[in-house]
């Protein structure tokens, strides 16, 4: 057999640095990611005007076309007109077209589950005197996140897979690493197989933390 | 203390409340009947603005609110000076029983955490259910969530409490319990209440006034033996008597 089991381990070591980046666009995308659904999930869900029919068009857009060209557009398209976007890195890039693009997926998700907030919990609310604001930040939004926390958890997953794309803008992330060190032994199946188990073993983390969050809001 | 003039409720072509006004005095227990779509949920719905009255005027404790020149703020104000108690319950899902009752003395009155435990613990043993203060709501049955409901309504020492068929989703065997907390607080406090019912028997034993309610319009009004006893009106003893054949026994002693 063709697989050098030597090199096959050797190869972690090489690569597991990368994991550093990985992680770091990964955890920042799926916050500003977080942050972003729920602003358009809310303007959405209150049907502000104007900014509901922006968002429509955003999600539209971003849910139709590939992460990869966003990607590039942002990286290498517009920084050819707009001359101040010259000095964004890579990494910056990067975490800009996965936090657009999945946002424009989780946004929806949210909207769908603030929507399923029965509106008996916000009448009680109102009954008590509170505000619009008030019913929102302590009653709706937390039950919608917690229904919409295996979406989430989803969402995340892709942003971690979604990260990989970091190579074809330059990144030193864990695919970037297996990629060079395939091109430089030629062991291609050694180094996929290597990159693939990094993410097997980190999403099977990712999936652990969110059952483990989800029991305890279980009650 | 309560006043309500030429209060109007009109749903696209659905008359539902035509023209009411009605005066509740202080410390009052007034049930409200009536069969199904008369508006007695309507009616107690407009009092905290739950719905939106097409006409009238809405006064309450000296604070008048008109309701076809208002502000948000007076929205506001009429709902704190009013408190429900919902069909459905309606206890916040993500909140424990003793959280229910907190958080509108917390986040609306503004009181301390430590004054808002006090009183939402007293108001727990009152109705029976100190050993659930942290259960959730769906770890609770109908029967005790609406006890937590009821709780909840009189922490905040509102004006008015607004009961829309506080026993209508629960389990028959569920029924008494709710209902005994009930005529336990209008012996005890000296709370105005506007409680809409189908419970004839409990309305007959707790109200000092009975509203029958048909059709969107004030049918009768009277003490209970007015309407209960020496009833002329054949609508109404048609009405209570078809009503009566599904009562439940209410009594202090299972408490």
């Amino acid at each position: 057999m063709n697989f050098d089991l030597q090199w096959f381990f050797n190869l972690f070591s090489i690569v597991l640095p990368g994991l550093r980046i990985t992680l770091a666009i990964s955890i920042i995308s799926l916050v500003f990611t977080l942050i972003l659904s729920i602003l358009i999930a809310i303007t959405r869900y209150y049907k502000v005007w104007g900014l509901n029919l922006f968002w429509k068009g955003y999600i539209t857009f971003f849910r139709a076309t590939p992460l990869v060209a966003q990607l590039f557009i942002l990286y290498f398209g517009l920084p050819s007109i707009i001359t101040s976007l010259k000095s964004m890195t890579a990494f910056q890039a990067t975490v800009i077209a996965l936090t657009l693009n999945t946002a424009s997926f989780m946004a929806e998700d949210l909207r769908a589950a603030l929507e399923s907030v029965d509106i008996g919990q916000l009448e009680a609310c109102y009954a008590m005197g509170m505000t619009k604001y008030q019913t929102m930040k302590r009653v709706v939004l937390p039950q919608a996140l917690e229904t919409a926390l295996p979406s989430i958890g989803n969402r995340f997953i892709g942003i971690i897979k979604g990260s990989a794309l970091g190579f074809t803008v330059g990144l030193a992330d864990i695919m970037a690493k297996a990629k060079i060190e395939a091109a430089l032994s030629l062991r291609f199946f050694e180094a996929y197989l290597c990159v693939t188990l990094i993410y097997l073993v980190l999403v099977c983390v990712v999936e652990h933390i969110e059952a483990r969050v989800q029991k305890k809001l279980k009650i | 203390m309560i006043k309500i003039e030429n209060l109007k409720v009109i749903f696209g072509e659905l008359n539902v409340l035509k023209n009411i006004s009605l005066n509740i005095n202080k410390g009052e227990v007034i049930a409200l009947i009536g069969p199904s779509g008369a508006g007695k949920s309507t009616l107690l719905r407009c009092i905290n603005f739950l719905t939106k009255p097409t006409a009238g005027r809405i006064i309450v404790d000296g604070f008048v609110f008109d309701s076809e020149k208002y502000t948000k703020q007076d929205i506001l104000k009429l709902r704190k000076k009013t408190a429900m108690v919902f069909q459905n319950y309606n206890l916040l899902k993500n909140k424990t029983a003793l959280e229910n009752i907190m958080e509108p003395l917390i986040i609306v009155q503004k009181k301390q955490k430590k004054e808002a435990e006090k009183t939402a613990s007293n108001l727990l043993a009152k109705v029976g259910l100190i050993d659930k203060r942290d259960s959730y709501p769906k770890e609770l049955s109908g029967g005790q969530q609406q006890r937590v409901g009821i709780a909840r309504a009189m922490a905040v020492n509102a004006q008015v409490i607004l009961f829309d068929e506080p026993t209508s989703s629960l389990d028959p065997e569920l029924v008494g319990e709710v209902l005994s907390v009930i005529k336990q607080l209008t012996l005890e406090d000296n709370k105005t209440m506007l409680i809409a019912t189908h419970e004839m028997k409990f309305a007959r034993e707790v109200a000092d006034k009975i509203i029958f309610l048909e059709s969107g319009h004030i049918g009768s009004i009277g003490t209970p033996d007015q309407i209960f006893q020496n009833c002329k009106n054949r609508r109404i003893r048609k009405f209570v008597s078809q009503i009566a054949d599904i009562e439940y026994e209410v009594g202090l002693d299972e408490f």
